[in-house]
């Protein structure tokens, strides 16, 4: 049996909550059409053009950033939890996979299909 | 390095064109505007400490306080409204490109590659001052308050902002049932928001030119709550921290509460600035890649080239 340890992802705390759900690898916006609402978006590191998929996530999670990055400023906005500079999330997360998002803490937990 | 700015490696004619105009405006705005006060400072403190090293660093940390101070007023009174001006020039000169011939026209893109490069870097300048008002909200944040169980950030959300005013001009255009009304909406949208970027890099199309993603975005936007309706319990969640903070407060609430206004408007520049440093890129691709055909090159080729090159080109 695997430690637990393996399944889960560190990063920084970006926006505060908790949620779980389907997360979306997704490194350009034109990959839009593989995202639905409510989704967790996983991508490398987000900018102004990436506000209205944000908004539609559960949450978010990104390779780089810190608290002062777009996407922990974005999701703070609008209450969605967020973990931000995991360093290797888009390669760790497996796109559909089921997530445990914690923002307060930073931390993703990879759940079991 | 990736970067939220280069998330993947710029193109020849991003680095051959825009970047030494970055460059420019950089030093013209460290000479212009940083050193004198900088300078100032270290002189002085130089006659009183005798100490010239620390002098000058003492002299950078007090140059940041005062352009923390001032910096929000210099940006929004003089660069954005300059920049905007400027933007009217590039669309000018966007609506004329096609009766310029290649030389002319690669002339023309140099012009608006300089204003655009002046106010992206003007612009720029605002955000160490933006930061770091919330890095020292955070910081201090402890010694004006007593209770551990607020989190000093939630004072500074729920404002009118561009991100959230942008999302709702998107949210009404899907929940428009009209579509000619929603088309011309949809124009305004793109004329508004549409020339954001995924990289600073000319080669990258802006949102307006990604049509299908567009789409997909109008798609996902009907039947879902506002931004702006969602916004208002960040609202109401900063409205409660704020009344907790002043119930325990450290020092007196008028102090905390000028405090408290100056960080909260400063924040705002962190995102806002960002929806105005790329307003020219959908203009100045257009006339790149109207340069692009008038040379009879491969379809986007151009962006891999030179600038050098290009004008070799456009003179013979």
């Amino acid at each position: 049996m695997k430690s637990k340890r393996q399944f889960i992802i560190k990063g920084k705390p970006g926006s505060g909550g908790r949620v779980t759900g389907t997360a979306r690898v997704i490194l350009s916006v034109d990959e839009i059409d593989k995202f639905k609402t409510g989704n967790i978006l996983v991508t490398k590191t987000t900018s102004p053009i990436w506000t209205p998929l944000i908004y539609l996530a559960s949450a978010v999670v990104t390779d780089i950033g810190g608290t002062l990055s777009h996407a922990a400023i974005v999701c703070r906005e609008y209450g969605i939890p967020a973990v931000v500079g995991t360093g290797n999330a888009t390669k760790t997360i497996k796109d559909g996979q089921r997530v445990e998002i914690d923002g307060e803490k930073g931390i993703v937990v990879l759940l079991a299909p | 390095m990736i970067s939220e700015w280069y998330r993947e490696p710029i193109s020849t004619l991003e680095k051959t064109l825009r970047v030494p105009y970055f460059i420019k405006h950089s030093t013209l705005l460290f000479l212009s505007r940083l050193l004198p006060i900088w300078a100032t400072w270290s002189i002085g403190l130089t006659l009183l400490s005798k100490n010239f090293l620390v002098s000058i660093l003492l002299g950078f940390v007090f140059t940041f306080i005062v352009e923390m101070i001032i910096v929000r007023k210099w940006l929004l009174t003089k660069i954005i409204p300059r920049h905007m001006q400027n933007l009217k020039e590039v669309k000018d000169k966007y609506s004329q490109m096609g009766n310029l011939s290649a030389e002319r026209l690669s002339l023309e893109v140099e012009k608006c590659i300089d204003l655009s490069a002046w106010g992206i870097v003007n612009i720029a300048y605002a955000a160490p001052q933006s930061w770091g008002w919330e890095i020292i909200f955070k910081l201090i944040f402890p010694f004006l308050v007593k209770t551990a169980s607020i989190k000093p950030t939630d004072l500074l959300i729920g404002f009118k902002n561009k991100t959230v005013e942008s999302d709702q001009f998107l949210w009404k255009v899907a929940n428009e049932n009209n579509s000619k009304r929603q088309q011309s909406m949809l124009q305004k949208y793109m004329e508004l928001y549409g020339s954001r970027t995924d990289d600073v890099d000319l080669a990258k199309p802006t949102l307006r030119e990604k049509t299908a993603t567009i789409q997909s975005l109008i798609n996902l936007y009907k039947s879902i709550v506002s931004p702006q309706e969602r916004q208002k319990n960040i609202k109401k969640l900063r409205e409660k921290a704020t009344n907790l903070s002043l119930v325990n407060l450290r020092i007196p609430k008028r102090y905390f509460l000028s405090f408290l206004s100056l960080v909260q408007k400063n924040v705002q520049l962190r995102e806002d600035r960002r929806f105005y440093e790329f307003v020219m890129d959908y203009y100045i691709r257009q006339m790149i890649l109207r340069l692009n055909k008038i040379l009879n090159l491969d379809n986007g080729i151009i962006f891999s080239t030179p600038w050098d090159e290009i004008k070799k080109a456009v003179h013979h």
